[in-house]
């Protein structure tokens, strides 16, 4: 099985070749997948994990945890994904439900005969949160219903502050019940010493993310955040373990050398854009050539800034090395849709200042409610008090059947226009 | 039709305070005993004609409840004294922020209030009930330093009372709904009104309705059908389930049976009673927990009602019902009951015909 890496990588060098990063990725992508076949077959018991659960507290077991989420996009970035909607629909799934939903629906009760990736491995108890959506937990749910399995929700408080200490010991309190029921159902004692060597893992790696993420800072940039987008998937799939550090490592000393060797993704880079939303991961690789062809670069994107920071936050929100299951209690919100619209226009303007942004691109996201639903007010915002431009696109971030690839450039070049008049006039 | 704006004059010439709750369950005993008149901003559709302000802060695909929501907080800003909201669902949960800045915009301002509810059953996650507890008593003391006020316990029991004999009517009226004697549309709106008047005054209108009807005792022979959803359907596609000789007997919509099946038997604690309210309600598809329960009820009330089919009128873009609808679909099957589906939309207020068949066709098959 290949990932998605494989087919859009846009990890490549300027001969179009692929980085070391880049084959360490499908190589890591692909043995995590195969592992978990073979893992099944052996009769281990499998999770099924929606990706904001703190997969640290999963490696205190010796257990197999599927991510559908992440399969979904792998099947998006396939350009499978519209096919597996649409047996979703015929399932009677409504298609204005979220598209990840849909494509995972479709890719579980209703597999093509001919499916070029297997479906993840039945599980036997699913995780899900409420944090970056409900919507999630609902999903989940049908599994739950069909397979005859318990559901274990994750209550998490959405935030319009940062998470005080009752909010934290909350969502500890329900570390400690998942944990008693994978007790419960594997016969298995939970490892907190597996948990704690795994935070390491994580910390460690998101220091190197952070490394890489920051190549973005240089003028031209190092990277395009089409690049973070893809090497985000090794981070839902193997946070925790050694595989992730690893990765990470080689691709932020990478990226580092090929700054140092003047090689840029957009080496003219005229114009430096931000993304906010879900990645559009059936146009990865045409996206980001597109707009090397008009000298521009999305340099960096809320979706991916977010790894291993707090509400509010851009930063590493660094672990102290005492108590693993709090600090994941800490560091639960990490992602963008679990707080209000104030923290998330701290972040943006967080963002603009330090990426030294030109003008703001909102993927205005049917399929993703939670993410979407605020940014007409947060544009709004950001034109009248850092006067940035700005434009709204139209794109689902699975389903290409909802995106208008010439709609959507003519508002780009819309937006390259104006962001040229506002610096002739400053 | 109850013109909304009028109701909220009325509440306020009558001295009390308005506060504005988003729906669906909010805490509305625990706000009348502290003085306000809470009422639950649903169920707007035909009675606000355009979303202007709305659209500037929501996209389209918002459910129709968050949409008109915010238009009704626009044209009612001066009538409201407070906003209260919970987490009940991942659209209303972003809203307290947005409604801000739509307020800002207008260089208003009306103090807000959040809390919320677990999600799970504390069956599964203990800490919940003392994580509800401790967000109500933040709501408790947040509203008594707003309006300097002090909660008391004997009148939170008098206001469960008041909210207990309002429930009572409604399933009472929604019993002589399903024989027939009364009109679904009248139950519909006496109960959409409801939310924007005093309980005191609803009780009266309810009474009034039960007075109206009860001397009619015609034994009709119609087919009987579910309807479930979130809000009241429609006016207009009520009329056309009687048109069609469809009895409505009885019903799963948020806004009338999850609403009033269940008071909670505690007199006087806060606490107590919403861990109840919100854990032992009447199945919601919202209530995350509850959907393995909501079939069981599902059954039992189309048994109990001997019911012929089950409608579903379906809020566009609200995946918590969605998500739902296949495997209610293959129970429905399996128990032998036909189904129908409907969803409408936004913009579906004056364009029902489009329903018409659909509905003749259905009561044709039952
Ligand atoms: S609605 Fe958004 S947050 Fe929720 S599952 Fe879909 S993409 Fe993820
Ligand atoms: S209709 Fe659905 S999405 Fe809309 S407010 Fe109600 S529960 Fe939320």
């Amino acid at each position: 099985m290949t990932n998605s890496s494989q087919e859009n990588n846009t990890n490549e060098n300027n001969t179009n070749t692929k980085t070391k990063a880049g084959e360490h990725l499908s190589k890591i992508m692909k043995e995590f997948y195969i592992n978990q076949h073979l893992d099944a077959q052996a009769g281990k018991f499998c999770v099924w994990a929606a990706i904001i659960v703190p997969l640290e507290i999963l490696r205190g077991f010796d257990i197999i945890v599927g991510i559908p989420e992440n399969y979904s996009a792998m099947t998006a970035s396939k350009g499978l994904g519209s096919a597996q909607c649409e047996r979703s629909h015929q399932l009677g799934f409504s298609p204005d439900l979220c598209s990840y939903a849909r494509i995972d629906l479709g890719n579980n009760l209703y597999p093509p005969k001919d499916a070029q990736m297997p479906p993840l491995p039945r599980p036997d108890l699913i995780i899900t949160d409420n944090n970056n959506c409900s919507l999630l937990a609902k999903w989940f749910d049908v599994y739950h219903r069909e397979y005859n399995i318990p559901h274990f929700i994750l209550d998490v408080p959405f935030c319009y502050n940062p998470q005080d200490y009752d909010g934290l010991n909350y969502i500890l309190s329900q570390y400690k019940d998942i944990i008693r029921k994978i007790e419960n159902m594997t016969g298995q004692k939970y490892d907190i010493d597996k948990t704690r060597e795994a935070m390491n893992n994580t910390n460690e790696a998101l220091k190197h993310w952070k490394r890489f993420m920051n190549a973005a800072l240089h003028k031209p940039a190092g990277i395009t955040a089409f690049d973070s987008f893809v090497q985000m998937a090794t981070f839902v799939t193997l946070r925790g373990t050694p595989q992730i550090v690893e990765q990470y490592k080689l691709l932020a000393d990478e990226t580092e050398v090929r700054i140092a060797e003047k090689i840029f993704p957009v080496p003219d880079e005229k114009y430096r854009l931000l993304w906010d939303n879900i990645a559009p991961w059936h146009q990865l690789r045409k996206m980001s050539s597109r707009l090397k062809q008009l000298d521009a670069n999305i340099v960096y994107a809320t979706y991916t800034s977010c790894l291993g920071t707090i509400e509010g936050g851009i930063d590493l929100y660094e672990y102290d090395g005492v108590d693993p299951l709090k600090h994941l209690a800490r560091t639960q919100n990490f992602s963008v849709c679990p707080y209000g619209l104030e923290l998330r226009y701290e972040v943006i303007e967080k963002l603009v200042d330090r990426c030294g942004i030109d003008g703001m691109v909102f993927a205005n996201n049917k399929s993703c409610k939670v993410y979407s639903l605020m940014q007409l007010d947060i544009q709004k915002r950001l034109i009248d008090k850092l006067k940035i431009p700005s434009i709204m696109i139209d794109v689902d971030h699975a389903d290409v059947t909802r995106y208008s690839e010439e709609g959507v450039f003519i508002r780009i070049e819309a937006l390259l226009e104006q962001i040229d008049r506002y610096k002739n006039v400053c | 039709m109850t013109d909304f704006t009028e109701s909220l004059k009325n509440i306020k010439n009558d001295g009390r305070r308005v506060m504005g709750c988003y729906p669906l369950y909010p805490p509305v005993e625990l706000l009348h005993s502290m003085g306000f008149n809470p009422v639950i901003m649903w169920g707007l559709r035909e009675h606000i004609i355009s979303l202007t302000e709305s659209d500037k802060h929501l996209q389209v695909y918002a459910c129709s409840v968050a949409r008109y929501m915010i238009e009704f907080i626009h044209l009612n800003a001066s009538l409201l004294d407070g906003i209260v909201s919970y987490n009940a669902c991942d659209t209303l949960r972003n809203m307290p922020e947005i409604v801000k800045c739509m307020l800002d915009g207008h260089g208003k301002s009306i103090p807000s209030f959040t809390f919320h509810v677990p999600a799970v059953s504390f069956e599964q996650s203990a800490e919940a009930g003392n994580y509800l507890g401790l967000h109500l008593n933040r709501l408790i003391s947040a509203v008594e330093k707003e309006y300097h006020i002090k909660f008391s316990g004997d009148k939170f029991a008098e206001s469960i009372e008041l909210y207990r004999t309002m429930r009572n009517l409604c399933r009472e009226i929604e019993a002589l709904v399903s024989k027939g004697i009364i009109p679904f549309y009248i139950f519909c709106e006496a109960v959409g009104e409801g939310y924007f008047t005093s309980v005191e005054k609803h009780i009266e209108k309810l009474k009034s309705v039960v007075n109206d009807y009860t001397s009619n005792s015609k034994n009709v022979k119609n087919k009987r059908i579910i309807l479930s959803g979130i809000l009241n359907p429609p006016i207009g596609i009520t009329k056309l389930f009687e048109n069609c000789g469809l009895t409505v007997a009885g019903n799963d919509i948020a806004m009338l049976k999850r609403s009033y099946a269940f008071t909670p038997g505690i007199k006087d604690n806060p606490i107590e009673y919403y861990c109840s309210f919100y854990q032992e309600r009447f199945p919601c598809t919202t209530i995350l927990f509850s959907s393995d329960r909501r079939i069981d009820e599902l059954k039992s009330l189309i048994e109990n009602s001997g019911a012929d089919g089950f409608v579903f009128v379906g809020e566009k873009f609200c995946e918590y019902e969605y998500f739902e609808m296949p495997f209610i679909e293959k129970k429905l099957k399996e128990w032998g009951i036909p189904g129908l589906f409907i969803e409408i939309s936004t913009e579906d207020r004056d364009n029902l015909a489009q329903y018409k068949t659909r509905i003749e066709a259905f009561s044709e098959i039952l």
